[in-house]
């Protein structure tokens, strides 16, 4: 059966997403400010994503400043170039602000939507150029993730309430699962080329992302489950 | 023989998790969009997952933006907030300087599967090209906005004739570049086998009676649509900018009878 809670809707079916479950926040931490409900006229606190909506055009230059560097060094990293990564950031915020009425604080914070949303164009930019992305892998990255078996320390403290729980969610799989998913969602390599990387058969590359998603996806909506590649 | 629904249930996770680390191909797409009418709509919770746990991965890893690009993404961003980029992802369009010939679209007309068929060939190349090459209109027309420094934009304004009520949008020209875009809203669209629409450029260089030919294009929809100008000389400058309707494949002297929307760039001084 599928764990419908965790749906987000996205594109066609906006309403389906309000389904605030998947994440019981305990606490947002995004920015926020008050600004006048248009109905009802009550000063209501707003993140970034909900005042670039209703089309506060400070907010919109507020989101450059928070989310710039986070877009760009997604895009540096699934880019071959510069050149090529600053057209996508271009790209990446038009869609975000334009995205902007879906978000809904309740199911992701805004970091995550964001990061979402990057890593779809960014993907599909890769896709249209005929090719996977490029990562430019720093020095020694791609000998250490293929030999940790823990993913690298995170400043937890930087990071949004849900990579932090995603920090803990990779921490809690299988070392070999968690070197699959970090090879693919880290490094952006295909499911082939993760096999020649680490030796493993294509299906069980595919496996380990699966189970790894479901894990991580689990974590993140509070579920509890016995799924199977868990450590703990 | 039928799939049965556990088939069903661990196709649909492996197209979830397929799209949320490496993306689909247009048949995997389509797939996934027929799997998920089944279910209640678009799930992007692998997405999401996936984006947490690239962020966990990211740590601290934030490099600063260029602070060129940053300029460029302050100025995308007060264009956005006056209302200058529309809110809607734009439809792809282009806009063809050679006629075509309008006897082939006689012939398709009388020739009603041999059209569809065609049709389709068209539309799956069309979208196969869309998705395996070159940017689209809309990207181009981005870059355009970051690249050109000397570029105008023009609102539309309804001709004297057949006069397009509610459509909106811009001209958009460079004239270093001799590049440019219309930008449609609420454009009606026209019946390609009937008539097409067809852009002319006047230039101040030019006889008044001979503007330049800036394509044929087709309205597909209501919704936005960017149409890439092609002009097929020169334009030294741009005095106005003329929609018109014509035969299919257009014409190489418009008649000026049907005359829907105008663009005219503001004198200096």
């Amino acid at each position: 059966m599928i764990v419908r809670n965790a749906t987000f809707a996205m594109i066609r079916q906006p309403m389906v997403y309000a389904l605030a479950s998947w994440i019981p926040r305990s606490s947002v931490q995004r920015p926020v400010q008050s600004v006048p409900c248009r109905e009802c006229g009550d000063h209501l606190e707003a993140g970034i994503l909900e005042r670039v909506a209703i089309g506060q055009p400070k907010a919109v230059q507020e989101c450059i400043d928070r989310y710039g560097g986070l877009v760009w060094s997604l895009a540096r990293r699934f880019c071959a170039n510069p050149s090529d990564a600053e057209d996508a950031v271009q790209e990446i915020f038009l869609d975000v602000w334009r995205s902007a009425p879906r978000f809904d604080s309740a199911v992701a914070a805004e970091a995550t939507f964001i990061a979402m949303i990057a890593r779809r164009r960014l993907i599909d930019r890769s896709r249209r150029a005929g090719s996977r992305p490029t990562p430019s892998l720093d020095s020694g990255d791609m000998g250490a993730s293929l030999g940790d078996n823990k993913p690298q320390p995170v400043a937890v403290a930087e990071l949004d309430e849900d990579a932090q729980r995603a920090a803990v969610a990779l921490d809690s799989l299988k070392p070999e699962q968690q070197k699959v998913l970090r090879l693919s969602i880290y490094h952006g390599l295909s499911h082939e080329r993760i096999a020649e990387a680490t030796g493993l058969p294509l299906g069980t590359v595919k496996t380990h992302v699966r189970r790894g998603l479901i894990r991580l996806r689990e974590i993140l909506s509070g579920e509890t489950s016995s799924s199977e590649g868990v450590t703990s | 023989m039928t799939t049965s629904p556990t088939n069903q249930t661990d196709r649909l996770l492996d197209l979830l998790a397929d799209r949320a680390v490496q993306g689909l191909s247009p048949r995997e797409a389509a797939e996934l969009d027929s799997l998920l009418r089944g279910e209640s709509g678009e799930d992007a919770s692998f997405d999401l997952s996936a984006a947490a746990a690239n962020l966990a991965l990211l740590g601290g890893r934030i490099e600063p933006m260029p602070a060129s690009l940053r300029q460029e993404l302050a100025a995308l961003g007060r264009d956005w907030a006056s209302g200058q980029i529309s809110p809607k992802p734009a439809g792809n369009a282009r806009a063809s300087s050679k006629p075509a010939n309008a006897d082939r679209w006689k012939f398709a007309a009388t020739t009603g599967w041999l059209a569809a068929a065609a049709a389709l060939v068209l539309a799956f190349a069309g979208w196969w090209m869309q998705g395996r090459s070159g940017p689209t209109p809309g990207e181009s027309l981005l870059a355009l906005r970051r690249l050109a420094p000397d570029l105008v934009s023009i609102r539309w304004a309804p001709g004297p004739s057949e006069a397009r009520e509610g459509a909106t949008g811009e001209v958009v020209w460079s004239p270093s570049r001799q590049e440019g875009f219309m930008v449609f809203q609420n454009m009606k669209p026209n019946d390609p086998y009937v008539e097409q629409y067809q852009l002319w450029v006047f230039d101040s260089k030019r006889d008044e009676r001979f503007p330049v030919d800036g394509g044929v294009f087709n309205i597909s929809s209501t919704g936005e649509t960017i149409v890439a100008i092609r002009t097929a000389v020169r334009v030294e400058d741009a005095t106005l900018f003329a929609v018109t309707i014509e035969r299919p494949g257009g014409v190489v002297v418009s008649d000026r009878s049907r005359l829907p929307l105008l663009a005219q760039p503001k004198k200096e001084g």
